[in-house]
């Protein structure tokens, strides 16, 4: 998503900024594509799939998820890479949420453990969890993301109407639009 | 068959930096991320349409899983090929997820006899709904397996010979693999199946954490450049040698002088 427009010249008074278009459609597993179907639907009826199949979902957990490192792997040179993916993943959220650009560390620090949910909700997820931290402008994009969408584990986009606070002012929704309304001084 | 060429690979920052490229459409190539091509971008159709060659490269069908390739991804990659008019497709002898999760990049495979199976059967798979070939790309990756039953090239040989398809050789992947793993990326080169190469890759990248990283956010180090020349003095090529820049670019006059040192080193037309 990207941030909401910045206000016209100043007026005294709430200066309105134009109506938040961007953002998710949804929010949901079908961002990552089809779930993976496990092994008694996939037609696993070789031994040796089955086997490989449980070696790289134990070597994805590891990387992504916390999980035990299995037998044999070089810790140094897996915890290298998974710091990698972490790395990769904050570039993704950084595309569609370039106000969290300044989080790099605390991002990656916040994903170890934390399986990816695609970009959007990686970035919703880690706004949530650091809202002290954020600045007015990773504030503000957060404010207009929950106008428009009720936080779930699986989100709703809001119909009815929502006022939530913004730095500077207020983010005000209903219907799905946002306006984004900052107290002007002078 | 038309003579190798110097490509670029493309993305939406580079559109217009492609669209001056005055060999892009005539000697050289393209290559776009599959998966970019749901809402293709006005620009790339108009490559298309000045002649390019322009090659679907795939990220998320996880040739290398132990389940099978999922069929509407294998569709998609079926119409990019129609969509772009290309004369092949290609993507990684990796996987990218298991068990429900999403690993978020190219992984390795196990070179293992049920890893080639799977492998087998998902190219074969993928095959199937193709009109034109598949190069499969091997990939970069900072650790091995445990028990590996074969070494990387004779498990790329295997497995091509196996399914028909083609190889496309990263040579930065090479490089990367090699450095990091203490060997001779020379002797690592020569050890691939380079009688079928599809076409080439080339990318930069840079130390970090420890490791040498293939971040194709870099320049191109002198190291790949060098491998680059080798590659040419030992396979055809195909296609020829891409340059993949995924961000962080550079001037487009920084990016013209990595064109053309591919171009060089390979003995090929600059197409700036």
């Amino acid at each position: 998503m990207t941030g909401p427009k910045e206000p016209g010249p100043a007026e005294s008074g709430l200066a309105e900024s134009g109506p938040e278009e961007s953002g998710p459609e949804k929010f949901g597993p079908g961002e990552l594509g089809s779930e993976e179907s496990g092994p008694t639907e996939s037609g696993l009826e070789e031994p040796g799939l089955a086997e490989l199949a449980r070696r790289q979902e134990e070597l994805v957990r590891a990387l992504v998820a916390g999980a035990r490192l299995p037998e044999g792997f070089d810790a140094a040179r897996v915890g290298a890479a998974a710091r990698a993916l972490r790395n990769k993943r904050f570039g993704e959220v950084v595309r569609v949420w370039p106000s969290l650009l300044p989080y790099r560390t605390e991002f990656c620090a916040w994903a170890e453990g934390r399986p990816t949910r695609g970009a959007e909700r990686d970035g919703w997820e880690f706004a949530r969890a650091h809202r002290s931290l954020l600045d007015d402008g990773a504030a503000t994009d957060l404010a207009v993301l929950e106008a428009r969408w009720r936080h779930a584990d699986e989100p709703r986009r809001r119909r009815g109407p929502v006022v939530r606070r913004a730095p500077g002012g207020l983010v005000l929704g209903l219907w799905g639009r946002v306006r984004v309304l900052r107290v002007r001084s002078g | 068959m038309t003579s190798p060429g110097v490509g670029l690979g493309w993305r939406p920052p580079l559109a217009r930096f492609a669209a001056d490229l005055p060999g892009l459409a005539g000697s050289g190539f393209a290559e776009v991320i599959a998966e970019t091509l749901h809402r293709p971008d006005p620009a790339l159709l108009e490559l298309r349409d000045r002649g390019a060659r322009i090659v679907p490269h795939g990220v998320r069908l996880s040739l290398g899983g132990a389940a099978p390739v999922e069929p509407e991804r294998v569709a998609h990659l079926a119409h990019c090929a129609e969509l772009l008019g290309a004369p092949l497709v290609s993507e990684h002898v990796a996987f990218v997820r298991a068990g429900g999760l999403e690993a978020g990049h190219l992984l390795p495979v196990p070179r293992s006899r049920a890893a080639l199976d799977a492998l087998t059967r998902n190219i074969r798979l993928t095959r199937a709904e193709l009109d034109v070939p598949l190069a499969v790309e091997p990939i970069a990756a900072l650790f091995d397996w445990p028990d590996d039953e074969y070494t990387e090239g004779d498990f790329l040989t295997e497995l091509l010979d196996r399914t028909g398809a083609l190889l496309l050789l990263d040579v930065a992947n090479v490089y990367a693999n090699a450095r990091n793993r203490g060997r001779d990326p020379v002797k690592e080169l020569e050890s691939f199946p380079l009688d079928r190469v599809a076409y080439c890759h080339v990318a930069g990248g840079g130390e970090h954490d420890g490791y040498y990283h293939d971040t194709h956010t870099h320049a191109l180090p002198e190291e790949v450049l060098a491998l680059v020349g080798e590659a040419g003095r030992r396979t055809t090529a195909g296609l020829g040698y891409l340059l993949e820049r995924d961000g962080n670019y550079p001037p487009a006059a920084a990016l013209r002088a990595e064109l053309d040192a591919i171009a060089d080193a390979a003995g090929l037309a600059r197409i700036t």
